[in-house]
């Protein structure tokens, strides 16, 4: 076996080998990382293969890998509706030593129609340092609002909406596949000693990048900056009211500076093992100065209610967005800008590791003197997990 | 003279800190109860569940963090049981000796004799399976006692001046529980002097009862544990009862309701929910009480039969 281990290493470039590394060589289509893919490949399949020493090597590993397949029935433009694997995440983590933890997690999607492998969290981080204390250094989801923390298959919802694509993933193209914004940097979160639970979170990231980007861009005058207080009410063993706030400052390279503040509440209640209620809400106002255009405000946000019975769970969520001061065309007269949405959505869990969800989405763009645009779908949603998928957050 | 004071202040300080009681946080309620019959004046327990939640499945929530926080020792069930947020919970207090293999933090499943380990390659297909084996032995008279040792040890180490204290606590508490465990098996010989008949649980969280009671069970209803049956294993599952004349099935509070209120139209034999934890309220709020309620639901079985 190390034999095998040490010619794959010597040829990954080429990688003849198995089926299965040619199906992955097919998704990736970058040289480099085809490299490192197959050793994280061989890296996942030694410590589910190895009975003895490889896996006392690997013993605080873990490794996981998750999938999320969807079908759009889009009725406005159906060019995309195809069964698709939206993303494709492997996920490595454990203790590095008696302090440090590390993770590592690549994820596929498409791009351009072209799938592409990127590195989505490289990061070490510690809670053993001080009490309360903990940090990451590396790349990671920022820890702002709510849907940014988690990755997309660990989403309560089959598509982000609005406010999330615009706030978040400015750029983005594609609706279905806009996730959030994960960058470079260094984010410590502290719980004060205080007898009710407060934490704060505080980061600063390159802010090359943010939300959808080609290419790493140009280094701004100052990192980007973030701060996020959280607390609960209505605490109990089955659930409770997380209640946080978003502070984001920006300023990219064209200093165009970008301010953020936002709202975010989530509240569970479980019975059992059934998460029987879920109301997950984020509202967001961003402020933008370029340098040299008028400074533009926008305000947008979404509620989320979730019921649960057995496996099944029933959810319904209304979108908000709009561009407060927008103008008509070479004028400087408001112009009316409104975006909506409804979502209607039934999710059956057949276990833990895969869940099966429908939704309906309706959103409309209504701008003043404008006709209404229209973005209706049924999405179907498979995701599955394997390996050991870690812990989340509340 | 600054010193000195400091010096003194120190002295009394580190006093004080020595004589407060130790601060445990307990996942389920039962190991509490376990804490404060063996730790008595010594230790301040509290439980993070109150015996209504199903432990598989909870969120690492702030309400656990804050608690976890203020404690000296945290005292779970171990054996996968809590993996699901425990874990998560001991991260977030960015407390060291919290954190497994830290001084202040304790699994008792290490200290009981593990049933159902698995001896063969399992998989997710075969369901929840605990790969360190069952980890539902707290309402086991024989494991609480193994557990209530271990416990004991725990504390000694952790105040080593208290320990004659912590061991005369669980020689009396363990005598106690003996008794009681004779007490309630005679009460079984009573109503069933030749054998106990058959019994089935919902989920496989009765094992180490039946074992530590002698009493015969012919497995669960759920086909795989943690996957709720389907319509043809659930008749498969009756089918299987009836033949084997099983007297009573028995489940837990958190059990699917509509899954055993089936199983009993499918096989008519008579169903008990039962709570599988101490309660923080209400009647079963101690071991002893819940081992009382859990015989005394077993014992009806004879009466409840159609």
């Amino acid at each position: 076996m190390n034999r095998a281990n040490n010619r794959m290493d010597s040829n990954s470039a080429r990688i003849p080998l198995s089926p299965y590394f040619d199906f992955m060589r097919k998704l990736c289509s970058r040289r480099n990382c085809q490299r490192f893919l197959t050793k994280l490949m061989l890296l996942a399949l030694s410590s589910l293969t190895l009975p003895s020493m490889a896996q006392n090597l690997l013993e605080d590993v873990k490794i996981a890998g998750s999938v999320d397949m969807i079908h759009p029935f889009n009725f406005d433009s159906p060019s995309k509706n195809t069964l698709q694997v939206r993303s494709v995440e492997l996920m490595a983590f454990g203790a590095i030593d008696q302090t440090f933890d590390g993770w590592i997690d690549f994820a596929g999607h498409y791009d351009e129609g072209q799938f592409h492998f990127e590195l989505h969290e490289a990061y070490i981080s510690s809670s053993k340092i001080f009490p309360g204390l903990e940090f990451k250094v590396g790349k990671y989801f920022l820890n702002l609002g709510r849907l940014n923390r988690f990755h997309q298959h660990d989403w309560v919802l089959s598509m982000a909406p609005k406010s999330h694509r615009e706030f978040f993933v400015p750029g983005g193209e594609d609706s279905l596949g806009a996730e959030g914004v994960a960058d470079t940097g260094i984010e410590a979160s502290y719980i004060l000693p205080t007898e009710h639970f407060y934490q704060i979170t505080l980061g600063a990231t390159n802010g090359q990048c943010y939300g959808h980007c080609e290419t790493l861009g140009e280094k701004p005058p100052r990192p980007l900056m973030y701060l996020r207080p959280t607390t609960m009410f209505l605490g109990s063993p089955q659930g409770g009211l997380l209640i946080g706030a978003t502070f984001l400052n920006r300023e990219d390279a064209a200093k165009t500076e970008t301010q953020l503040f936002g709202v975010d509440a989530t509240y569970k209640k479980r019975e059992g093992k059934t998460l029987k209620w879920l109301v997950q809400s984020e509202v967001q106002y961003q402020e933008q100065t370029p340098l040299t255009e008028e400074r533009s405000q926008k305000l947008g946000g979404y509620i989320f209610t979730q019921y649960g019975q057995d496996q099944m769970y029933y959810g319904l969520r209304v979108d908000g967005f709009s561009h407060l001061n927008k103008k008509f065309s070479g004028t400087t007269q408001d112009q009316d800008d409104l975006d909506y949405g409804l979502t209607a959505q039934v999710e059956y869990q057949n276990s833990e590791f895969s869940k099966f969800r429908v939704s309906y989405i309706h959103e409309i763009d209504t701008t003043e003197s404008l006709p209404d645009v229209k973005d209706r779908m049924v999405l179907l949603q498979w995701v599955y997990h394997l390996g050991a998928h870690p812990v989340h957050d509340f | 003279m600054i010193s000195k004071l400091l010096k003194t202040f120190l002295i009394v300080w580190s006093g004080c800190a020595l004589a407060a009681p130790l601060k445990v946080t307990t996942t389920l309620p039962d190991w509490a109860d376990l804490v404060r019959q063996i730790g008595g004046s010594e230790v301040e327990a509290e439980s993070l569940l109150s015996g209504d939640e199903d432990p598989h499945f909870l969120d690492a929530s702030p309400y656990f963090i804050k608690r976890v926080m203020r404690s000296d020792l945290v005292l779970s069930t171990g054996l996968g049981l809590e993996v699901g947020w425990l874990p998560k919970v001991l991260a977030r207090t960015g407390k060291k000796n919290l954190q497994p293999g830290g001084e202040g933090y304790f699994e008792l499943g290490s200290v009981i004799d593990v049933l159902e380990k698995p001896t063969q390659k399992f998989d997710r297909s075969q369901g929840d399976v605990h790969g360190q084996g069952n980890p539902h032995f707290n309402i086991s008279p024989c494991a609480l006692l193994q557990a209530g040792k271990g416990l004991a040890d725990k504390l000694s180490e952790l105040r080593p001046e208290k320990k004659p204290f912590f061991q005369a606590n669980f020689k009396s508490w363990s005598e106690r529980l003996q008794k009681l465990k004779t007490d309630l098996q005679s009460e079984i010989q009573k109503k069933w002097p030749k054998d106990s008949p058959n019994f089935m649980e919902y989920h496989k969280e009765f094992v180490y009862f039946w074992t530590c009671y002698n009493l015969h069970s012919i497995g669960s209803i759920e086909a795989l544990p943690g996957v709720p049956p389907s319509a043809p294993l659930l008749l498969q599952a009756a089918q299987k009862a009836k033949k084997e004349k099983v007297a009573l099935a028995i489940a837990s509070l958190q059990s699917s309701e509509k899954h055993v209120e089936k199983f009993q139209q499918l096989s008519g034999i008579p169903t008990v929910r039962v709570p599988t934890m101490v309660q923080t309220s209400g009647e079963t709020n101690t071991i002893e009480k819940l081992q009382k309620f859990l015989i005394n639901s077993i014992l009806s079985a004879k009466d409840l039969m159609p």
